[in-house]
Order: C-alpha cells, then sequence, then structure tokens
C-alpha cells in the first residue's frame, strides 16, 4: 500500500507524537528506537519539513519537532507528503488509460473503497493516535 | 497498495485476456502493448505459467496464453502468484506478522478497507476486465 519511505516516516511521527515532549529530537534517536537507517530517515523527514509539518535544527542540540501541533496534522498529511496524492486519486490496478471517462471495471468499486480510506486518514491525527498508542501500549517496532 | 510487477500482470493478463485466450502472443509484442520492459515481463510471465495462469510456447509462432477460461481466473489469484500469498495481508506499517493479538496502531484503521479491496479483487475475473457490462450503472467502457 504504502512505500517503505512512508511506512518508516508514519511510525516516525507517532512515535514523536506518542512522545508528547515539546523541544527537538534527534533523528539519530527515533532511528535507533524505531530500528530505521538514520540516513533513510533523515531524507524521509526533509519531505516532511519542505510539507511544512516538520521543523529541522542542525547542530548537537538539534533534531525534528512538529512544525504544529499533532492535533492539526493527520494522517493524510504525512502519507501525501511522503508518497504524494497518487493512492487518493488513482485508481487501484493502474490500467493504462483508466479514469473517469473511460474507466476500468474496478474503477466505481474502488472508488467506493478508496474515499472512506482517505476520509478516515484525512479525518485522523496524530495527537488521536498518540492516544491510542498510550491507552492500548501499541507497537511501532517488528 | 499493488506492485508494480502485479500491476504489468494484470495489464499483460487483460490483453490475453481480450485475444480470446487461444491464440499465443509473442512476449515482447505483450511488453510493447503494455508498455513494460520485455525482461521484467518474461519474468512475471514465467510465474504465470508456473502458476498454471498461462501457457507458453516458444519458437516461432510461440508465446504466451490463458491457460483457462477468463471467467476462470480471478484478479486475486494473479496477484497472489506475483505478490506472493501475503498480498493483502501485510502489515500497514510493515511490522511483519500483525494481527488483532498484536496489532500496529493503524491495524483497526487499516483491516476493515483491506477486506474489502480483497473481496473486490477475488469477485473480479479476467472476464469482467474485457466483457462489456450490460448493467448500465456499470462503467461502459472497459481499460484501453
Amino acid at each position: 500500500m504504502f512505500s517503505r519511505a512512508c511506512e518508516y516516516g508514519l511510525r516516525a511521527v507517532l512515535y514523536l507524537a506518542s512522545l508528547n515532549q515539546n523541544g527537538y529530537v534527534s533523528i539519530r534517536e527515533i532511528g535507533e528506537r524505531l530500528n530505521i537507517s538514520v540516513p533513510f530517515l533523515t531524507k524521509i523527514f526533509q519531505k516532511l519539513t519542505q510539507a511544512g509539518l516538520m521543523q529541522s535544527l542542525r547542530g548537537p542540540s538539534g533534531g525534528v519537532m512538529f512544525a504544529r501541533s499533532p492535533e492539526e496534522i493527520t494522517l493524510f498529511d504525512v502519507i501525501v507528503a511522503i508518497d504524494g496524492p497518487d493512492l487518493f486519486t488513482e485508481c487501484v490496478l493502474g490500467l493504462p488509460g483508466c479514469g473517469e471517462a473511460t474507466p476500468c471495471p474496478l474503477h466505481d468499486h474502488w472508488k467506493e473503497v478508496r474515499n472512506p480510506i482517505r476520509n478516515l486518514f484525512a479525518s485522523t491525527t496524530l495527537a488521536d493516535m498518540a492516544r491510542r498508542i498510550q491507552e492500548a501500549r501499541l507497537r511501532l517496532t517488528a | 497498495m499493488i506492485s508494480l510487477s502485479g500491476r504489468q500482470a494484470l495489464a499483460a493478463m487483460q490483453v490475453l485476456a481480450q485475444q480470446n485466450g487461444r491464440r499465443f502472443v509473442p512476449v515482447r509484442r505483450l511488453s510493447r502493448i503494455i508498455g513494460a520492459s520485455p525482461h521484467t515481463l518474461a519474468r512475471i510471465m514465467l510465474r504465470l505459467t508456473a502458476a498454471g495462469l498461462t501457457d507458453a510456447l516458444r519458437g516461432p509462432g510461440g508465446g504466451v496464453r490463458l491457460a483457462r477460461p477468463a471467467h476462470e481466473i480471478t484478479l486475486f489469484e494473479i496477484l497472489q502468484e506475483i505478490d506472493g500469498p501475503e498480498v493483502l495481508n501485510r502489515c500497514i506499517l510493515g511490522l511483519g506478522i500483525c494481527d488483532e493479538v498484536r496489532p500496529c496502531p493503524l491495524h483497526a484503521i487499516w483491516f476493515p478497507c483491506r477486506q474489502q479491496l480483497r473481496r473486490l479483487l477475488a469477485e473480479t475475473t479476467l472476464a469482467d476486465l474485457i466483457h462489456r457490462p450490460t448493467n448500465p450503472n456499470q462503467p461502459k467502457v472497459p481499460c484501453a
């Protein structure tokens, strides 16, 4: 469903949100905690920073932090920042020529599946997820 | 959601279904039609042939064709052969085995969507991809 970068990015922001702390957190710490390569994670955070979801600070006490409150960042925002909007706009089979004018047989059915998924991701904030993770002690590592 | 190889396999099988299933289509020609590399498609077709979904014939006049009628091959079968038996069972966060007992944070959100998509793919056959539907509510023009 998601690219590897998006899987890692979601885990990283969910981890940050569940830490529930102010200030910068080093990417090295996040990578070590979640068992993700630090250079790869750095690239992922660059995308999140460019999208205006995170801010970063270089240097020894630097790292990343949310650019706005996790109450105001949805799962949809994170997914689109890393993987782009295709998942929520393209047809599931990716058959050439499929579109509203010449839909494939799954096009309309997929829209019925896709739009609720999109709405769910767009209405779930990182703060919602952080609460769930803390309450149910959900895992962010394999 | 579905790997590039999975999509290419579906597109190739759709073209074969359009040939009424009986004619062998050279893989090179098939690759041009669907816009995939001949090497990649050859690997994909090898797997589909090993799985009994297509027949292959070497030599001049050879190529690949459906091994069964289009209405007996579901999209889910094709994807399973290419992306493995765990296609659509994978954890959405890539955390390995993920279920009710050991869920990831997104499991509760994703599980019902996954089931719905799986059902859709398991209920759709190659014949559905090529036949003009008689139901006016269904899409009228299949994908090119």
